[in-house]
């Protein structure tokens, strides 16, 4: 801006000059002649519009003042206001184009200034990297380009080769003219070494300075990658498509195939046909095109996803096809309908049969339910016979070996009353195994009524049970705390009473006796013990503690029938728990048993 | 026999356990008019005065009913049944003197209304005392209904 206002300011000094060397001619006397100043100032004037101007009006300025020089000082005398009169117009005329000059050149520079600064904030601010060079050597680079090469300034391009950036740019296929351009997809190399995918357009122009290439260069690396991965999109789903398990198929509204997958050709097209020209009235029966263009229109219509079963044959075979049709718009705007289907033919076939086998199954569990409720039925009638008629004899050798015993026992000896004692006690002792039996499989048949119960509360009244017989004995009993658990009230008696009995009979010949029920927590399951310091039993024989009639000690050393434990393991295994004995001859026994169901401590 | 003079009608198909119970009743003291039957018909014809005792008066009821389960031709809870379920003789007092021990049967003779439900013991003192015992609350004890 300030050096515009100093050229105008010129301009009117020298328009001021020129007016004021007129009027000082026109008053001096003639023959002064002023003529000589006016080429420098015109000379300077036209130097600020153009080196050519300032030619131009030199060499007139010099004819002028020939003309001067001659009409004043020639050998033709003239008239001296004649003389002065043109003197004056040839000045007018010159001050005149001075100042068309001047105004004339002020508008071209404004013209260019503006055109100019619209250039340059076009070029500086432009996204695209800009690069002006002549003769191969940049000799420009917009903001772009500095950021594009990785440069920190301008000037660390310009001046360099444009061969070290764009490669195959050839002035040779530029030799048309101004305005030729070229075009080409290139790798550039940065300042850093990186390389660009770039498009390079590159057009030749003639400035006052000579002949340069403006070359535009676009990164398209984003366009590139956004193109790879649209290609590795589509490749990726055609070969999912492709060798999908499932049928798929595109048709058009009306029914035309417009694509169908791998699987799709080889069901139903393995001939090759072209996709376009099928649609399921060529393929299928007319009955089942017509199903299908059923559900495709429903689909449509409904604009909403449809799933079901549709059969068709596959090379003259009827398959089951679970399919899946929905509606989609194409890339053309068209509503089209995409679709899945899924062979379960042989699905349905698995279904039939485990069907049929379940019946089949459901009859044979029936038939066995029978056969087994039948058994038990025996099995019931079978005790009960057990428990009325083998009990009938026994009370008969009893009864009449007393009787014996009452009306003739004083014609007996000593010994054949010990041989009645023997009957008797052998008939009771068989009655005894008889009702445990009877127990034992009663154990297996009732139901269990369970309950929150007390294991210590019922614990102690067990021993006080089993100890009711036997006041005289000594016996130190110790009644840890138990948990609260859920089981059969009654069976868990059996259960404390079998054990202690057990634990009281074998302590007989061991002074004090001890026996301890407690229980202890072992990975947050109850255990429940019996421990006593009785005569104890070999670890060897354990497994056959718990079998029906298994004794490990002979019936004059401990009276029982052998069912006892038998009992307890059952009634424990009906709760779901388990039991297990750890013992030592002469050193005691421990019975260990656990129930299903939680206990709670407390 | 008079058959006013029954104060106990024994069912029982046992011979051993007929005598046994005989015995036993006697031995406890009770010599009163006992009639042994060795079925369920035979129990059913005598207390309905059928057949044999057609001529029986049915009003002349007996103190007491010992009754087996186990019997031929009609079983005990069926004779127990047809007792019961007569206004005639309902108030009769039935003792089940059985070897069953099974819940079902004790559970069904008491549904039917039998007054006593007693296992015999296989031990012939323990037998004896049980009959005796029984004798002695039925028949001196208890104060049954007259008709």
């Amino acid at each position: 801006v300030a050096w515009r206002f100093q050229d105008r300011q010129i301009a009117w000094l020298l328009a001021a000059i020129a007016l004021a060397l007129f009027g000082l001619d026109a008053i001096l006397p003639q023959g002064v002649g002023l003529g000589g100043f006016y080429p420098p100032i015109i000379a300077a004037a036209a130097l600020l519009c153009s080196a050519r101007a300032a030619v131009v009006l030199t060499i007139w300025c010099l004819l002028l003042l020939g003309v001067e020089y001659f009409v004043s000082a020639g050998p033709t005398s003239m008239d001296a206001a004649r003389l002065a009169l043109v003197n004056r117009v040839l000045a007018m005329i010159v001050v005149a184009i001075m100042a068309a000059l001047l105004i004339t050149c002020r508008r071209i520079r404004e013209a260019l200034s503006g055109s100019r600064e619209r250039y340059e904030a076009l070029v500086e601010s432009s996204s695209e990297a800009i690069l002006v060079s002549r003769d191969d050597v940049i000799e420009y680079a917009n903001p772009a380009a500095v950021r594009m090469f990785g440069a920190a300034r301008p000037a660390d391009l310009v001046g360099r080769p444009s061969g070290d950036f764009i490669a195959s740019l050839t002035h040779e296929g530029m030799s048309n003219g101004d305005g030729a351009v070229e075009r080409s997809a290139q790798q550039l190399r940065t300042l850093g070494g990186a390389l660009i995918d770039a498009e390079v357009v590159s057009s030749r122009f003639a400035d006052s300075s000579g002949r340069a290439v403006q070359t535009t260069i676009r990164d398209i690396r984003e366009r590139k990658r956004a193109e790879a991965a649209l290609a590795e999109s589509e490749q990726r789903f055609r070969s999912f498509m492709e060798n999908s398990p499932a049928v798929a198929f595109m048709k058009d509204a009306d029914g035309a195939y417009l694509y169908g997958n791998r699987l799709w050709h080889q069901y139903f097209n393995p001939s090759g046909r072209p996709t376009s020209d099928l649609d399921d009235e060529k393929l299928f029966s007319a009955e089942a095109a017509a199903e299908l263009r059923r559900h495709d229109t429903d689909v449509l219509a409904s604009d909403s996803t449809w799933q079901g079963q549709e059969d068709v044959p596959v090379n003259g075979r009827l398959r089951n096809w679970h399919v899946i049709k929905f509606p989609f718009t194409n890339v053309a705007g068209q509503r089209v309908l995409g679709g899945m289907a899924f062979d379960i033919t042989d699905r349905i076939a698995a279904e039939e049969e485990v069907r049929r086998l379940n019946a089949d199954l459901e009859e044979r569990v029936r038939e066995r339910t029978g056969q087994l409720e039948a058994v038990n039925r025996e099995l019931e009638a079978f005790t009960y016979s057990v428990s009325h008629d083998l009990r009938a004899p026994l009370r008969g050798m009893s009864g009449f070996a007393r009787v014996l015993e009452e009306d003739y026992g004083e014609r007996l000896d000593d010994e054949g009353r010990r041989y009645l004692q023997i009957i008797k006690s052998n008939a009771a002792q068989m009655g005894q195994l008889i009702d445990d039996l009877l127990a034992l499989s009663r154990m297996g048949r009732q139901p269990l009524k369970t309950a929150t119960i007390s294991l210590e509360q019922i614990a102690a009244e067990a021993f006080r049970q089993v100890t009711a017989d036997e006041p005289e004995r000594k016996i130190e009993f110790a009644l840890e705390p138990l948990p609260a658990c859920r089981g059969d009230a009654n069976l868990m008696q059996q259960v404390w009473i079998n054990l202690l009995s057990n634990a009281v009979k074998f302590t007989r010949d061991v002074t004090p006796a001890r026996i301890t029920v407690g229980s202890q927590e072992t990975d947050g399951e109850h255990v429940f013990f019996v421990r006593d310091n009785g005569a104890g039993f070999d670890m060897r024989y354990v497994n056959k503690l718990f079998g029906v009639f298994q004794r490990l000690h002979g019936s004059e050393e401990f009276a029982g029938t052998g069912v006892g434990l038998a009992i307890v393991k059952r009634i424990i295994e009906r709760h779901g728990g388990r039991i297990w004995a750890e013992g030592e001859v002469g050193r005691g026994a421990t019975f260990y048993f656990t129930l299903g169901d939680d206990c709670h401590a407390g | 026999m008079p058959d006013n003079a029954v104060d106990i009608l024994l069912v029982e198909d046992n011979a051993n356990d007929r005598e046994l119970t005989l015995r036993s009743l006697k031995t406890h003291g009770f010599a009163h008019q006992i009639l042994t039957v060795e079925n369920g018909a035979e129990a059913l014809d005598f207390i309905f005065c059928q057949g044999e005792f057609v001529s029986r008066q049915i009003s002349n009821r007996p103190a007491l009913i010992l009754l087996d389960l186990k019997l031929p031709k009609v079983d005990g809870i069926e004779v127990l049944r047809k007792i019961k379920d007569d206004i005639r003789t309902k108030t009769i007092p039935v003792v089940v003197l059985t070897s069953s021990r099974e819940n079902s049967d004790v559970d069904e003779c008491y549904r039917l209304g039998a007054n006593s439900y007693i296992v015999k013991p296989v031990e012939f003192s323990d037998f004896s005392n049980a009959v005796g015992q029984l004798g002695l609350y039925w028949l001196l004890l208890n104060n049954a209904p007259l008709g």
